[in-house]
């Protein structure tokens, strides 16, 4: 009973995961790309180049709470969005997340037997929203359909970061490869960013005069919407939002089939120093209980056009209006931790578990997934991987790499199901691109010579 | 496993294949979203309105007045009647003129004895208008311009003595000099501010300004001609006095008509009030040592019930008590209340306002004493109804009209508005709403029939409201009647008011008394988004 109370709750964990990436690409040790969420993966070769601008597009899609069809009604030929039906697939608290990333540059060479090094020089964005019911309930029902006439829109929250990343890593095997250590330190330059610190707002609306009352603290970070781009070369490389970052990753092989490891990704943050707005509260509380009767009543219109009603918007507004100010702030990246292992089954065959968490705005956003791996040849590796993300169980991953010489090509997508039906998709990934690898074949003669060496050894 | 390659590729091939089916899910061409309808609530009016706010108009000064226990009295004040002492008395510019010529005796002795002096002594007539008398005056500024001419080829001096006017008790004294430099006429001039001037007039027979001169000529060796003449000149320019003494005239002064408006009932059709003891209070302040009378040709109220009516003075003309010196004003004070006269009913006939019209004459009496006057002098009227708020009031009816833009939203399905109304007066109020266009036609009404939006608060056997009262209304208007009330650009609001059981209780008015009146929207939208 203990067990299966225990499996009940580790599968709610996952179920409520929300923007995990590269759960199928992360144990896919050929691919160079692996390293940006595992640090312990070298590439199979001495050197890799990733072409400018092709070496790697990632995109990612995740929603925690409905999949498009979940929410779409198919009624004759028209796809209706009704909002009852939206609100029924929401839970008390939702999450959206889009992250687009290339490599603009990107490298790696082996130093040695035992160490690489790795550069990359990415662009980024992501929007994450976090999103009350309530809110959705708000637009659909207005403010007077609440219980206890209190809109909740505690943990409303939106991140939205442009950056350029410049990552430089190492990893480096210890005991005969029995440990592996990576890490790498990155410098982030900021280029856009909204960011919210603090939206808990409950929204009271008194049900015998309908004054509203709203509670909570907001402030609202923002760098880079408000001034034109201006020149190019200054929005490129001249903004004064400077930033650090870094990934960690840990592998332990326990014996010559099973393997632990962990990776800390992207723990970091930007200090936005450049045209920078800053909405707050500063913890005030929001009061609107009408205007006066005078002024209500004026005649037809004022001076600026504005009728009676107009005069309450206007009053409305300025009863919420936010202040105003410049500082400069600092907005976190949204970290994760990766803990799995790996089992070898055959020589050419690994299975793997993944658990992975982002911690984003507080919250602890949980992810499992089960993968193979299997190497068919030099030529073509292939991974299969299932996920369980956001409430989701359909998550069948994949991912091929396929390298005649030094070219390697590879696709790789946490749901492939989701790629052909994204209607019901919650979460969409892929991660593609066309590196250029070399030495693969005397790496994998020095490969060879050790095993041969140990089994002598031994 | 190699071997598996070819079948798993397959497999994949044939799931991908079932599987690649959107379902059209993606075709935006025929997305919709689904209308909306949500229900917005919010405040469109809190006020709490004060005794001040519903009696008084904004745009006047009428007062309310508060005893020490916070009742409250309505103060309709028309002041502005006034005369000031340069309506009444001013001194006009005065001219004089003396010549004289050298006799044949002169002629003879000039050259022997050198010089020769020839004195005068006499006094002018001083003008005065409106049969006004100047007794003597302290002069603010003004000034005297004295000229001396001569057609003599030789030297001429002039001293000249007002023994009337004087500074510090020094008369003023004038010395001219004309010399003779080969061209005639010969002349001087001297300006002499009369500032601080005490300048008097003999008034034994008609008013005259005494005058003192004496004229020296110098012999030069020139020739000498009988023909040849001295002009002495002087005149008086701006006279303004600090001070007179004497006597004003009989003058008749006329104010234009003027009017006390009562704003406490406008807007009303009619109705019963009535009010324990109204007060209209004519009060004279008179600051001029003159006596004066204040003739009403006209005070009338333009009642709501029964048209104009004239008000019973108790007196007409008003006779105007003067002060008894100088610097001091008197108090004369008509007061027109419900034993002697006919206020009360003509307040409880609901005056829109007292029309007046009023003359002022100077020295009714004649010419029995000496007047003063001061520069500041002044006589103030000021006419004064006062309304102590305690009384009744029933079905009385107020119809209000004001120009309103709803913003014609064709989202709206329909709206509830709620009132919310706390009311700490002795007042219930039936009240209904109607919209209507441009040219006040009716389209539409808020409420079936008048609703009792307010209700009188509780009062003790004394008329003082103890409690106030809560009265919550909602009022659903469905989108026919949002229709009407978007194609109106007019509001008229019609109350019928009470106080306190029907008006069959005397209540009174306190200045602590609130109405808040809170009204908020429930509206119900639909938002169709194709």
């Amino acid at each position: 009973m203990r067990k299966l109370l225990f499996f009940n709750i580790l599968i709610l964990y996952f179920l409520n995961g929300y923007a995990q990436q590269d759960f199928t690409t992360y144990y896919m040790d050929a691919l160079p790309q692996s390293s940006y969420s595992n640090l312990t993966n070298s590439f199979n070769g001495k050197l890799f180049v990733g072409l400018p601008a092709l070496s790697s597009t990632y995109a990612m899609y995740s929603n925690n709470s409905f999949a498009w069809s979940d929410v779409i009604e198919k009624r004759n030929d028209s796809l209706i969005l009704g909002f009852p039906r939206l609100i029924d697939n929401l839970n008390e608290k939702n999450y959206m997340s889009i992250v687009a990333q290339t490599d603009i540059l990107s490298f790696g060479i082996r130093i040695g037997k035992r160490s690489t090094l790795l550069f990359n020089v990415t662009e980024k964005a992501s929007v994450k929203f976090l999103y009350p019911r309530d809110l959705i309930q708000f637009i659909d029902q207005g403010n007077s359909g609440f219980n206890d006439n209190t809109a909740n829109f505690e943990g409303l929250g939106v991140n939205f970061t442009h950056y350029r990343e410049y990552g430089i890593g190492l990893n480096r095997s210890f005991k005969d490869d029995q440990l592996i250590l990576g890490a790498r330190i990155k410098y982030l330059y900021g280029m856009e960013n909204v960011d919210s610190k603090k939206t808990d707002i409950s929204i009271f609306t008194d049900p015998n005069t309908y004054e509203i009352n709203a509670k909570g603290d907001i402030r609202y970070n923002t760098s880079g919407l408000n001034d034109s781009i201006g020149d190019v070369g200054s929005y490129l490389f001249g903004k004064n939002n400077h930033g650090l970052g870094i990934d960690l990753s840990g592998s332990y092989k326990i014996n010559d089939k099973l393997t632990i490891n962990a990776s800390l990704i992207d723990l970091g943050f930007i200090r936005w120093k450049d045209d920078v707005k800053n909405y707050v509260n500063n913890g005030g509380e929001f009061n609107f209980t009408g205007i006066d009767i005078d002024e209500f009543i004026l005649n037809e219109t004022d001076s600026l056009g504005n009728t009676s009603f107009d005069r309450v918007i206007d009053s409305l507004g300025e009863a919420f209006e936010l202040e105003e100010e410049f500082g400069s702030y600092t907005s976190g990246l949204p970290a994760r931790v990766y803990i799995g292992g790996t089992y070898q089954v055959t020589k050419k065959g690994m299975v793997g578990g993944l658990i992975q968490t982002e911690f984003f705005k507080n919250k602890i956003n949980p992810s499992l997934t089960l993968s193979y791996n299997h190497k068919f040849s030099n030529l073509f590796h292939a991974s299969a991987s299932y996920t369980v993300i956001n409430n989701s169980f359909n998550n069948l991953g994949g991912g091929i790499i396929f390298h005649p010489g030094p070219i390697q090509l590879y696709v790789v997508a946490d749901n492939i199901l989701g790629a052909f039906q994204p209607q019901n998709a919650r979460h969409l990934q892929l991660r593609a691109g066309i590196n250029i690898v070399v030495g693969k074949n005397k790496l994998d003669q020095e490969k060879s010579s050790k095993n041969k060496k140990k089994a002598e050894k031994e | 496993m190699k071997s598996n390659l070819p079948v798993l590729v397959f497999l994949g091939t044939i799931l991908i294949s079932i599987s690649s089916c959107t379902d059209d899910y993606f075709d935006f061409d025929n997305f919709r979203v689904d209308p909306i309808k949500p229900e917005i609530a919010i405040p469109l009016i809190n006020s709490s309105l004060t005794p001040r706010d519903i009696f008084l108009a904004k745009e006047t000064s009428d007062a309310i007045s508060t005893n020490a226990d916070g009742f409250i009295s309505l103060v309709y004040d028309k002041g502005g009647l006034r005369i000031n002492s340069s309506d009444l008395i001013n001194i006009p510019n005065q001219s004089f003129r003396e010549s004289t010529n050298l006799t044949t005796t002169d002629i003879s002795n000039l050259p022997i004895q050198g010089s020769i002096t020839k004195t005068f002594s006499g006094s002018y007539n001083f003008n005065n208008p409106n049969g006004i008398r100047l007794d003597s005056a302290l002069i603010k500024s003004g000034s005297l311009e004295f000229n001396l001419s001569s057609d003599l080829q030789h030297g001429v001096n002039a001293k000249v003595t007002f023994p009337t006017f004087l500074s510090n008790g020094i008369p003023l004294e004038i010395d001219l000099t004309a010399s003779f430099n080969g061209t005639t006429p010969t002349s001087d001039i001297s300006l002499i501010d009369l500032s601080n001037y005490t300048i008097s007039l003999d008034n034994s027979s008609g008013s005259r300004l005494p005058l003192d001169y004496e004229i020296t000529v110098n012999y030069t060796g020139n020739p000498l001609s009988t023909q040849d003449s001295i002009r002495l000149s002087f005149k008086t320019e701006s006279l303004e006095f600090k001070s007179f003494w004497g006597y004003g005239g009989q003058q008749l002064i006329t104010f234009p008509q003027d009017t006390l408006a009562l704003t406490i009932f406008k807007g009303a059709v009619g109705g019963n009030f009535s009010v324990a003891e109204p007060k209209l209070t004519i009060t004279t302040i008179n600051s001029f040592g003159i006596p004066f009378s204040v003739q009403f040709n006209r005070l009338d109220a333009n009642t709501i019930n029964s048209g104009e009516i004239p008000v019973q003075l108790s007196q007409n003309p008003i006779f105007i008590n003067e002060p008894s010196f100088i610097g001091d004003s008197a108090i004369t004070q008509v007061i027109l209340d419900a034993n002697n006269s006919n206020i009360a009913p003509i307040i409880s006939s609901l005056p829109k306002d007292f029309v007046f019209d009023i003359v002022a004459n100077t020295n009714p009496n004649g010419n029995i004493s000496q007047n003063f006057v001061s520069d500041d002098s002044q006589v103030n009227v000021n006419v004064k109804l006062e309304l102590p708020l305690q009384g009744t009031l029933s079905d009385y009816v107020l119809v209000d009209t004001f120009d309103f833009e709803f913003d014609n939203t064709q989202l709206l399905d329909a709206a509830t508005f709620r009132t919310n109304i706390t009311n700490e007066f002795p007042v219930d109020a039936d009240i209904q709403i109607y919209f209507a266009d441009g040219n006040a036609r009716i389209l539409d009404s808020l409420f079936i029939g008048q609703k009792k939006l307010i209700l009188s608060g509780a009062i003790d056997a004394d008329g003082k409201v103890i409690q106030p009262t809560n009265e919550t209304e909602d009022t659903d208007i469905d989108k026919v009647g949002l229709t009407n009330l978007f194609r109106s650009s007019k509001v008229i609001i019609k109350a019928n008011l009470s106080t306190t059981n029907s008006g069959g209780t005397v209540v009174r008015f306190y200045d602590n008394y609130r109405l808040d009146v809170k009204l908020g929207i429930k509206a119900k939208f639909n938002l169709d988004f194709d």
